[in-house]
C-alpha cells in the first residue's frame, strides 16, 4: 500500500498487521505527508530495495528512511540490516530499528552492523505515538536524506 | 890391592910424618918440643895402629940417635918412662881414632835410613794426592800438617795456604757435638765419624761426611789425626728436600684423612665399616641417630646382632654373606633401633679391601621414615586428587547443564521481550483508539473500564521489563572497578528525581565508601533502594531519607538507606527480598515486587549480603554489604 506524499518516502518493514496499523495511525495523527511503503517481511524488503519481484518496476529512488522490525519471517531484520549496510548502493539509506525488543544483545548487534538509530516500541500507546511521530518528523522531514533519494512533490 | 895401597899409604904416612918431625927438630935444634908426638898422633889417627907403632919406633930411634952424642942405640934406664909415655900416647890416639870412625859409620847409617824414609813418605803423599777424596792431617794442636789435592779441590785452599794453620779456625767448622767429646772419642777408640759443616775459601758452606783416624807414635802417644772428608752437600740438600716433601705429604695425608673423617661423620646417611667377621669397626653420627647406638656401644659387635630384627636375621646374614663374596647389595628393608623400634631403611652395602686393613664391608643406611610418611601422604593425596577430579568432572557436567539452562532462559527471555510485549502494545494501542471514540460520548463507565485496561497493560509491560532486567543480572558479565558510592548515589538521585517531583525530602548523605564492583549493577541497587524509600514515605508530611555507612568489620563495607516511611512488620522481613513479594496492597503503593529481589541478587553476585530493619509506621532501614578487596570473593552465580 502506498500513501501519497510530498516528502521523502518512508519504508516500513513490519510483519504484524496490528503494529502496521498502529504505526500508520500514529503517522496519520500528525498528518505526516510522506509517502509510506509497507513490506511484510525481510525478503520483500530486500526485493523492494533491489527492484525485484513485485517491485521490479518501482521508481528509481531510495527511501529517505527504513523502519525495520527485527523479528521478521523469512529473512530476519538483522540480516536485512547486514545486507543493506554491506551493499555499496544501499548503505547510505538511513535505517532505524523499531522493535519490541529491549535486549542488549539486539542493540549491540544492530549498532555493530551500522544502524542509524534503535527505538524500542513503548507499550503505552501515547508514548508509542510520540515515538513514531518524532521518528517520522526527524527522518522524513528534518533529516537531509543522502543523494539519490528523490523527494516527490518538492 | 886397595888394602895394600892403603897399608902402603898408612906406613908411608908414618915414615913421612916422623921424617918431617926429625927434619924440623934438626933444623930448629929442639926449640919446638913434641914434634915427634905430633907425628905419632897423625900416623895413628889417620893410618891406624900399625903405622902408629912404626912411627913410635922410628921416633924413639931418631930421638936416641940424634939426642946423644955418639949416636949409640943403647937403651938406658932413664929413657924407659919416656918410651912408655910414647906408647901410652900412641894407644890413646889409636883409641880416639877408633871411636871417631865408629861414630862416623853410625852417622852415615842414620842418614841413609832417613833418606829411605823420606822417599817412602813422599811416595805415600803422592798416592794420597791421587785420590779425589779430601784428606788432611793435623797434629794434636789442630795444626794442619798435610793437605791433599782432594782437599784443595773441595775447599779451594792450597797446601801452602793451609799447612801450619789451625784447622777448625780456617775451615770454620761446625760440629754436631762438642769438639771435646769428639776428641775424647777419637782418643778412646782411635776414630770418629760424623757430618760436619765447613766453609770453603770462597765462603760457601759445604757439608761433609768426616772420618777421623788417630795416629800414634812408637810410644803410643797420640800424634796426629788424619781426617778424610766426603762432600755430601748435595745429598744433604736432597735429604732436606725429601724431608720437606715427606712432611708436606704427611700434612696432606693428615688433611685428607681429616676431610674423610669429617665426610664420614657428617654424611647424611648412616655409615658403618665392618671387618670380615661382620663386626663393626666404625659408625658415624647419623648411624647413631638412626639406630641409637653410640660408637662405643657399636664398635666390636656383629652388625646383625645389633640392628637386624629377629624376623629378618636370615635376610641380613644373606646380605653380609653375599658381600663377603664380592657382591654389592642394594635393598629396602627394616632395621631395629636400640630401643626396639623399627626403622625403614634403604641399604647400600659394598665389599671393600684396603691393603693392610681387614675391612670387609662398607654399608650405608638411609632412613626412609620420613619418605615412607610422605609416600603415605602422597597416596592419600592421590586418592583426594582422584576424588577432586571426579568432583570436577561432575562440576563440569553440572556447569554444562547450567549453561544449557542459561541459554534456554536467555532464549526464553528474548522471546518474552519480543512476543509478550507486542500483544500488550496492541491492547494498549487499540484500547486507546477505542477510548478516543468513546470519550466524545462521555460514558463515564466506559471510560473507567478503558482506563483500567490501559493501566493493566502498562503494569504488565513494567512487570515484563523488570523481570527481564532481573533475569539479566544472573547472566550478564560483570565489570569490576573501583566505584565511588557517594557519586553513584547522586547519579541515582537524578534518575529517581521524577518519582518525587515537588515533594520536599530531607536527604542526608555522608561517609559513603568506594567499593569494588560493577558500576551499573550497583547503580541499579541504589536506584531501587532510593525509589523504595521515596515511594514508602509518600504519605509522610516530613520526609527524611538517610544514606550512610555502618561497617561491621574491616572486611566489608556496609551501606544503609534509612527512611521514615510506612515501614514494615519484622515478621515478614524474609519475604521482602522475594520475587513478586509485596507487603502492601497493590493500590496502596505501586510496584512489581521485583526491586528488592534485584537488589539482593546483585549484592549476592558481589559476595555481599542484604538485610533490613523496620517496624510498621516507624520507617525502614535497608542494608547491603560489599566485601573490601582483601576479603572479596566474587560469586560467579547468583543465588
Amino acid at each position: 500500500m502506498e500513501i501519497g506524499s510530498k516528502l521523502g518516502r518512508i519504508l516500513i518493514v513490519e510483519d504484524d498487521p496490528k503494529d502496521v496499523e498502529l504505526t500508520l495511525t500514529a503517522l496519520e495523527e500528525f498528518n505526516l505527508a510522506n509517502e509510506i511503503i509497507v513490506v511484510r517481511d525481510g525478503e520483500e524488503a530486500l526485493d523492494y530495495l533491489h527492484y525485484r519481484g513485485q517491485f521490479q518496476s518501482r521508481g528509481t529512488d531510495n527511501p529517505a528512511v527504513m523502519l525495520l522490525d527485527l523479528k521478521l519471517p523469512k529473512v530476519d531484520g538483522l540480516d536485512v540490516l547486514k545486507q543493506v549496510k554491506s551493499d555499496e548502493k544501499l548503505r547510505m539509506i538511513p535505517v532505524v530499528v523499531l522493535t519490541s525488543s529491549n535486549q542488549e544483545k539486539d542493540m549491540v548487534a544492530s549498532y555493530k552492523l551500522g544502524v542509524n538509530a534503535y527505538v524500542v516500541k513503548p507499550v503505552d500507546f501515547h508514548e508509542f505515538v510520540n515515538a513514531i511521530r518524532e521518528l517520522g518528523v526527524f527522518w522524513g522531514v528534518i533529516n537531509e536524506p543522502p543523494p539519490g533519494t528523490v523527494k516527490k512533490g518538492t | 890391592m886397595s888394602r895394600i895401597r892403603s897399608a902402603v899409604r898408612g906406613y908411608g904416612l908414618a915414615v913421612l910424618s916422623v921424617a918431617c918431625a926429625l927434619g924440623l927438630e934438626l933444623l930448629l935444634k929442639g926449640r919446638i918440643p913434641g914434634l915427634f908426638w905430633i907425628a905419632i898422633a897423625l900416623s895413628v889417627w889417620y893410618a891406624g895402629v900399625g903405622p902408629g907403632i912404626l912411627a913410635l919406633v922410628l921416633s924413639i930411634s931418631a930421638l936416641k940417635y940424634f939426642s946423644e952424642p955418639g949416636h949409640n942405640f943403647h937403651i938406658i934406664r932413664d929413657d924407659i918412662p919416656y918410651y912408655v909415655a910414647f906408647i901410652l900416647f900412641a894407644l890413646l890416639i889409636a883409641w880416639l881414632s877408633n871411636v871417631r870412625r865408629r861414630v862416623e859409620r853410625n852417622l852415615l847409617q842414620s842418614r841413609d835410613e832417613l833418606q829411605r824414609e823420606v822417599t817412602i813418605r813422599t811416595q805415600q803423599a803422592r798416592l794420597l794426592d791421587l785420590t779425589r777424596d779430601p784428606i788432611f792431617v793435623r797434629d794434636m794442636n789442630e795444626v794442619i800438617t798435610y793437605w791433599n789435592r782432594g782437599a784443595q779441590e773441595l775447599y779451594g785452599f792450597t797446601a801452602e795456604q793451609t799447612i801450619g794453620k789451625h784447622s777448625h779456625e780456617l775451615l770454620r767448622t761446625v760440629f754436631p757435638v762438642p769438639l771435646d767429646d769428639i776428641i775424647a772419642e777419637v782418643q778412646r777408640s782411635g776414630r770418629w765419624e760424623g757430618d760436619l759443616k765447613n766453609a770453603k775459601a770462597d765462603g760457601t758452606e759445604v757439608v761433609v761426611s768426616s772420618r777421623w783416624c788417630l795416629q800414634r807414635d812408637e810410644q803410643g802417644r797420640p800424634m796426629s789425626i788424619l781426617e778424610s772428608n766426603n762432600d755430601i752437600t748435595e745429598r744433604k740438600h736432597r735429604e732436606e728436600d725429601i724431608r720437606g716433601l715427606n712432611q708436606a705429604l704427611a700434612r696432606r695425608t693428615a688433611t685428607q684423612k681429616a676431610y674423610l673423617d669429617e665426610l664420614f661423620e657428617q654424611a647424611p646417611e648412616g655409615v658403618v665399616l665392618l671387618d670380615v667377621r661382620d663386626c663393626i669397626l666404625r659408625v658415624n653420627r647419623e648411624f647413631t641417630r638412626m639406630f641409637g647406638y653410640t660408637p662405643e656401644e657399636a664398635v666390636g659387635y656383629p652388625i646383625n646382632d645389633l640392628i637386624a630384627p629377629d624376623e629378618l636375621r636370615g635376610e641380613a646374614h644373606e646380605y653380609t654373606h653375599g658381600i663377603l663374596h664380592g657382591k654389592t647389595i642394594r635393598a629396602e628393608t627394616i632395621r631395629r633401633r636400640k630401643d626396639g623400634g623399627r626403622v625403614p631403611v634403604s641399604l647400600l652395602a659394598v665389599p671393600v679391601s684396603v691393603p693392610g686393613e681387614q675391612i670387609a664391608e662398607y654399608a650405608i643406611y638411609r632412613d626412609l621414615t620420613r619418605y615412607k610418611a610422605v609416600e603415605g601422604e602422597l597416596t592419600l593425596q592421590k586418592a583426594h586428587l582422584e576424588e577432586i577430579r571426579g568432583l570436577n568432572e561432575e562440576l563440569a557436567k553440572r556447569s554444562r547443564e547450567l549453561e544449557a539452562t542459561n541459554r534456554e532462559l536467555e532464549a526464553f527471555a528474548y522471546s518474552i521481550s519480543h512476543d509478550l510485549r507486542a500483544p500488550l502494545r496492541h491492547i494498549s494501542g487499540y484500547t486507546e483508539l477505542l477510548h478516543k471514540q468513546f470519550s466524545s460520548e462521555g460514558n463515564e463507565k466506559s471510560n473507567r473500564y478503558i482506563t483500567t485496561i490501559l493501566e493493566s497493560a502498562k503494569r504488565m509491560g513494567n512487570l515484563i521489563d523488570d523481570l527481564l532486567a532481573f533475569s539479566r543480572i544472573g547472566r550478564a558479565e560483570t565489570q569490576e572497578t573501583l566505584v565511588n558510592l557517594e557519586d553513584l548515589v547522586r547519579e541515582a538521585l537524578t534518575e529517581v528525581r521524577h518519582e518525587f517531583g515537588e515533594r520536599q525530602i530531607a536527604w542526608k548523605i555522608s561517609g559513603l565508601p568506594s567499593v569494588y564492583g560493577d558500576r551499573s549493577m550497583l547503580r541499579m541497587v541504589l536506584v531501587n533502594l532510593l525509589s523504595n524509600a521515596i515511594k514508602f514515605t509518600r504519605t509522610r508530611p516530613q520526609v527524611e531519607i538517610e544514606i550512610g555507612r555502618a561497617d561491621r568489620s574491616k572486611n566489608e563495607a556496609v551501606v544503609f538507606v534509612k527512611d521514615n516511611g510506612v515501614g514494615f512488620d519484622m515478621k515478614y522481613v524474609k519475604r521482602l527480598f522475594g520475587v513478586f513479594q509485596r507487603l502492601h496492597q497493590a493500590d496502596a503503593f505501586e510496584g512489581t515486587g521485583i526491586g528488592l529481589a534485584t537488589v539482593q541478587r546483585i549484592i549476592h553476585r558481589h559476595g555481599g549480603s542484604v538485610w533490613a530493619e523496620g517496624a510498621v509506621d516507624k520507617g525502614a532501614t535497608f542494608y547491603f554489604s560489599i566485601p573490601t578487596p582483601q576479603g572479596y570473593l566474587w560469586k560467579s552465580a547468583a543465588n
